[in-house]
């Protein structure tokens, strides 16, 4: 289990990017949702031991990860955001890279490994195609690949199926699913799909600081009975906004869908609405934005 | 698993040379093409070399990191830094890789030229010694500093700095290798310096 006990980091300009993230991660796929901004990768970065927090305590299991971050590299997987080590190179050649580089210093462990995990991921086929030709879901199922090398019991995700197409953005969720059952592994995200189809548990962060953190359908449920929605024309919208707290809003076919956070029904033709986690993390963000 | 300093560093020779391909291409196309210049001269009675001609082996070191390094982003938490390996090492075993190559390739050249210059009936080994040599290995040690020690846009500007110097300094520095001048000494130390100094900005400390 992944423990963060007051974890906060201030950067050198004095941006507070993490406020006393408190955090304790189980075993199976874990999200961490958050608008742009909200400290998700200052946080990615301080687990993976890219950066180290200006205060408070990271733990994985008994290691202490600030103090002694070289012992968890050995046993961490790491996708970032991207990756630019040398394009030119094929698949194969620089999984291999990557696995002498993790330690796998066998020639026919490291080809079993590096042949495995190509079948696993689905680039067997094009194991000989430079990485500078592969599209965003190819390298980010490349990544993956790099990131369970060395069967890695900690894995983090860094924003992954940002600007994947929905085809390439379902076969990496189906990915991340089959490695998430016996790791940690930390999906950090804006997409609040990628968390509900893939998470146990989660947390919301905003403003550096956890505004939120349960089951999902745990936290659907808490919602339930405050979420409504009505159907209006595009040119009424100033006017909703003026009197309800209004989540989101999206089109279909042509018209406005509204969904509001309401303890009471708001009459005005308002119908409740079955929620969904966007609602759950629409209403944290706005219940996180009156506190500022 | 923590990976061994001897696979780290063949590791690197390795990969590095893959991502080099491109550079040694290039280095064959010039020479390639270069053959075809000469030997049609030497058929039609010409000399086939001129004691004037210079040999760019200083500018084509001092360039080759800015080729290794290019995708690399040494400052900042880069995703290599994720991997069980002393980032300070990793970074030199590349560095050294990169100056394996390079000087193989300078060693390619030579023996081009030390072969041409045969079929030349001209003085070969005059010819070769005049290969800046130690400039050579000083001006990729300088290049190296530069990825590895100055952020953007610090290296690009001093890179373009480092390149138009050298290309109007190509004759003084073969004279000075030539006569045997202390020079070149001095400013292969002072290149492993610059490279030492810059790689100490990447030890992790905690």
């Amino acid at each position: 289990m992944l423990n963060l006990q007051d974890v906060s980091h201030v950067y050198p300009n004095g941006t507070r990017a993490l406020d006393h993230v408190t955090l304790s991660v189980p075993r199976g796929m874990y999200g961490l949702l958050g608008p742009n901004g909200a400290g998700k990768s200052t946080l990615m970065r301080a687990i993976a031991t890219l950066q180290t927090p200006t205060e408070g305590t990271i733990r994985f299991g008994d290691l202490d990860v600030i103090r002694e971050p070289e012992k968890l590299r050995r046993t961490l997987g790491y996708l970032p955001q991207d990756f630019g080590v040398y394009p030119r190179v094929s698949a194969y050649q620089m999984l291999d890279h990557m696995a002498v580089l993790k330690g796998v210093a066998s020639p026919a462990d490291r080809r079993t490994t590096v042949e495995t995990l190509l079948h696993q991921v689905n680039l067997w086929s094009v194991r000989r195609k430079m990485l500078s030709g592969f599209s965003g879901g190819m390298r980010q199922r490349f990544g993956i690949a790099q990131a369970l090398i060395g069967n890695p019991q900690l894995i983090i995700v860094d924003e992954p199926t940002a600007g994947l197409d929905p085809e390439e953005r379902n076969r990496f969720l189906n990915l991340l699913a089959e490695i998430g059952e016996n790791v940690v592994v930390i999906l950090s995200t804006h997409i609040v799909e990628d968390v509900s189809d893939l998470c146990h548990r989660m947390a919301v962060l905003a403003d550096g600081r956890v505004q939120l953190e349960g089951a999902p359908q745990e936290l659907i449920h808490s919602t339930r009975g405050r979420i409504w929605m009505k159907v209006i024309d595009r040119g009424e919208l100033s006017h909703y906004r003026e009197q309800y707290e209004i989540l989101s809003t999206r089109l279909f076919a042509g018209r406005t869908v509204l969904h509001v956070l309401s303890d009471r029904d708001p009459g005005n033709g308002f119908t409740s609405a079955d929620a969904g986690l966007q609602d759950v993390y629409f209403s944290t963000l706005a219940q996180s934005r009156r506190a500022a | 698993m923590m990976p061994r300093w001897r696979d780290v560093l063949l590791e690197q020779i390795r990969i590095v040379g893959l991502s080099l391909r491109r550079e040694a291409l290039i280095v064959g196309a010039v020479l390639g093409a270069g053959t075809l210049l000469i030997v049609s001269e030497l058929l039609a009675g010409g000399p086939g070399f001129d004691s004037r001609e210079t040999f760019p082996t200083a500018l084509f070191s001092f360039l080759i990191p800015f080729a290794m390094w290019r995708n690399d982003k040494p400052f900042g938490p880069a995703f290599l830094w994720t991997l069980p390996v002393d980032r300070r090492r990793l970074a030199l075993a590349k560095v050294f890789a990169g100056g394996l190559w390079t000087m193989a390739m300078v060693g390619v050249f030579i023996s081009w030229l030390f072969l041409l210059a045969l079929l030349a009936h001209a003085p070969a080994l005059q010819i070769v010694l005049r290969v800046p040599v130690i400039a050579t290995a000083a001006t990729y040690l300088f290049g190296s500093a530069m990825m590895l020690g100055l952020r953007h846009p610090l290296r690009w500007l001093l890179g373009a700095a480092g390149v138009m110097f050298l290309l109007n300094n190509l004759n003084l520095m073969e004279a000075y290798e030539r006569f045997r001048q202390p020079l070149p000494i001095l400013w292969l130390g002072l290149g492993l310096a610059a490279l030492w100094a810059a790689a100490s900005r990447h030890k992790e400390t905690r």
